[in-house]
């Protein structure tokens, strides 16, 4: 058994992992996120790849500008920013609340936090003071509602989902008027912001283009490479570990093993106690008594 | 405990620890897109495989107890490697489900807890490397000790910063508690193993009673207990790591323990190879050592056995003269039969007293010669199909007997060729091999 705890260690291991991911897989399906090209029927008519996407990017936007919003609303040092904070956080407390209802109807899987981006902002608008503050404020939560409007504008003049141009038209609403607030501090800098985007290129719901995913594409297959390196050299190490044992070691003279006892006289061997099945002499056998016996091996204090 | 209970109880507790979590996660986490979902999941999986690398080889003492210590390393390797390559697929599903979190990877840009997510992975990466390549950089035992000891500490302590700075799994109350649970078991296991064994527990302090030489580069170190009171016992065939001072950072090996496990004194029989041997073996009587002990499961206390074939190359034979001087004070009947694989004559140990042994046990000993003089009339060359087939035909219940080997790397697995051959049952099989680096 102790010679075969490692593997079954191993495979457990192994089986633990596979069986999460298919899990993962499954509850994923399950809610018609994969595997169906993206299109799932619901009461409200077809729901699409971009309408999910459009809830998605909302949830993250209200999980970032409503909290900043909040601190804005006691930390930023002009009455006005604070009374636009205040304004922001309410109203995302608001559209988040619709954003669920609609993605629990929906069967809409929605992330718990915001993007890494999002929270970047977030730790560069917290970490500034005084005036700085305000204005980095207001110039990032501004370039993110132009970032969500486009999105929210195609949604509404193309979803085949009744319910998902209901939501568009809402949040429209919300992102407009928050741009106006924003606007109304007089702290947005036009000229900092995003450019309209190039009319020949066409990007359909905002996604990274094709020259933003070289790299995380490339990083992706570093790791994956890595990874299959790093178990392929584990396993050939064993394997090399294992076949080095198969090697019979050079014999230096012939056995001398089957001249003394040739193995069909094995019967013939006389009893386990018998001294002559050592075949040669030189190991004495000493008999308990026997005063000459080495000192180490007459023990005298034995624990009982 | 019985052992097999004892099995049952590891296996149960480390699966939980390694599953527990991500299936929790998966369990009771609000719902999100799969390749978020996949990201958490295998981010879990890394951390607890890590968490499991990491308790493994802590000496705690039942668990090498209930698998052996070769089995402990190799499951801790696994582990290892698994948690590399699960902390890469988990950085490749973050980026697959956002490709802008490419830019966390920029260190100087990025916020704290992806800081501390690539230098966790920069520890972990640079730590298996050292692994995978330790016999080009021939570093010295102690300093690949030391530095694998910092690496894996740096893995740890970031991953856990990543995911408390992350606090994205902390969000759900019970990951969070999962998460208190696995901090809480690292950090019992890591006190127990540098501060308590290492430095306060009084049952670790000995004495040094005697130094008894067996040869011109072998002698044997008997040692007494330092407290009156020291709890102290082990199975025959045991090991225990020594160390010259008190701290958890003096230089330490492991050696076999050779006496009874009924004797008053705790015997190492150790060959000068070293300085640290050489130093251990002139220390005068009276001197502290400590033994952080006993550990491992090549005995045949461990489990039933009917018979015994002992398989012994230079100072494996440790392990087997303290089974057969146990054995010899219980007044076992079982059948001993001990090959005992030797260089030259000057180097086979303990005759006289094998001699004395064969009188009160039913020990047979069949030595085996590599480079015989011209006057030795035993058996030589390598260890054979014929040679141990005779030793276990011997016994009355070959099919029952249980083998045990102990020795160098090639002899071991050149005999463990033969025993397969022999179609012994795999779980009869007994091997220690002390290759922790």
């Amino acid at each position: 058994m102790l010679r075969r705890i490692p593997r079954f260690l191993r495979v457990s291991i192994v089986l633990a992992i596979v069986a999460a991911v298919a899990l993962t897989v499954y509850q994923s399906w399950s809610s018609g996120v994969v595997g169906t090209g993206g299109w799932t029927q619901t009461q409200w008519g077809p729901l699409g790849p971009a309408d999910r996407d459009l809830l998605v990017k909302v949830r993250q936007a209200n999980l970032w500008e409503g909290p900043t919003g909040q601190q804005a609303s006691q930390q930023a040092s002009s009455p006005v920013v604070r009374e636009v904070g205040a304004h922001l956080a309410t109203e995302h407390t608001d559209l988040d609340a619709q954003t669920r209802k609609v993605a629990d109807q929906l069967g809409v899987l929605l992330p718990a936090a915001p993007n890494a981006q999002q929270q970047g902002w977030m730790t560069e608008i917290s970490a500034a003071t005084g005036s700085d503050y305000d204005r980095i404020f207001v110039q990032r939560v501004r370039q993110a509602h132009g970032i969500v409007l486009p999105l929210l504008a195609q949604v509404r003049v193309s979803t085949r989902n009744s319910m998902m141009r209901d939501f568009a038209t809402t949040g429209m609403q919300f992102v407009n008027r928050h741009i106006g607030y924003l606007e109304s501090t007089g702290l947005v800098d036009y000229n900092a912001l995003p450019a309209p985007p190039d009319p020949t290129v066409f990007t359909f719901t905002g996604a990274p283009g094709g020259q933003d995913l070289v790299m995380p594409t490339l990083v992706i297959l570093c790791c994956l490479i890595a990874a299959a390196g790093f178990a392929a050299a584990f396993r050939r190490k064993r394997s090399q570990k294992s076949r080095s044992t198969m090697v019979d070691p050079p014999r230096r003279a012939p056995l001398p093993v089957p001249v003394p006892f040739p193995l069909p006289e094995l019967v013939a061997i006389p009893g386990p106690r018998g001294p002559s099945i050592d075949p040669h002499p030189s190991l004495p056998l000493v008999l308990p008594g026997e005063a000459t016996g080495p000192r180490h091996a007459v023990r005298p204090r034995v624990r009982n | 405990m019985n052992d097999g209970l004892l099995r049952t109880a590891w296996l149960t507790g480390l699966g939980a620890m390694v599953a527990g979590p991500p299936l929790l996660w998966l369990a009771t986490a609000p719902r999100e897109p799969m390749w978020s979902r996949l990201a958490v999941v295998s981010g879990f999986f890394a951390l607890t495989v890590l968490i499991c690398a990491a308790v493994l080889p802590s000496r705690l003492r039942s668990l090498n107890r209930a698998f052996g210590i070769e089995s402990v390393m190799e499951v801790h390797r696994f582990c290892g490697v698994s948690a590399t390559v699960l902390v890469l697929v988990h950085l490749a599903c973050v980026l697959i489900n956002d490709p802008r979190s490419v830019a966390l990877l920029n260190f100087f840009s990025a916020p704290p807890r992806a800081q501390a997510a690539v230098a966790s992975t920069a520890a972990l990466v640079l730590l298996v490397g050292v692994v995978a390549l330790k016999a080009r950089l021939q570093l010295t035992y102690e300093s690949w000790r030391w530095m694998h000891v910092g690496l894996a500490s740096a893995v740890l302590v970031f991953g856990a910063l990543h995911v408390v700075w992350l606090n994205h799994a902390l969000l759900v109350p019970a990951m969070s508690a999962a998460f208190l649970v696995l901090v809480a078991v690292v950090v019992a296991v890591a006190s127990y193993r540098w501060v308590w064994r290492g430095l306060l527990d009084p049952a670790t302090e000995f004495v040094i009673h005697e130094i008894r030489p067996e040869s011109s580069t072998i002698s044997t170190v008997v040692l007494a207990p330092r407290g009156k009171e020291a709890a102290w016992s082990f199975v025959p065939g045991q090991f225990a790591w020594v160390r010259m001072g008190r701290s958890p950072a003096a230089e330490e090996h492991p050696f076999t323990i050779s006496s009874s496990s009924r004797d008053e004194y705790t015997m190492f029989t150790v060959r000068h190879a070293g300085d640290f041997t050489r130093t251990l073996t002139s220390l005068a009587p009276g001197t502290p050592v400590w033994v952080d002990g006993p550990h491992g499961a090549f005995s045949g206390d461990i489990k039933e056995c009917s018979g015994f074939v002992l398989v012994a190359g230079g100072v494996g034979i440790t392990p087997m003269m303290s089974m057969l001087r146990t054995a010899a004070d219980r007044g076992d009947r079982r059948p001993y039969r001990l090959v005992v694989v030797a260089s030259r004559q000057e180097d086979l140990l303990f005759r006289e007293e094998l001699g004395f042994l064969r009188g009160t046990l039913d020990l047979v000993v069949t030595e085996v010669m590599r480079r015989p003089s011209d006057d030795w009339e035993g058996h030589f060359g390598d260890l054979g199909f014929g040679l141990l087939s005779l030793v276990l035909g011997s016994t009355e219940n070959p099919e029952s007997v249980d083998f045990f080997l102990c020795g160098p790397p090639a002899m071991i697995h050149s005999a463990l060729e033969v025993i397969e051959d022999l179609d012994v049952d795999p779980a009869r099989i007994h091997t220690e091999l002390f290759d922790f680096v």
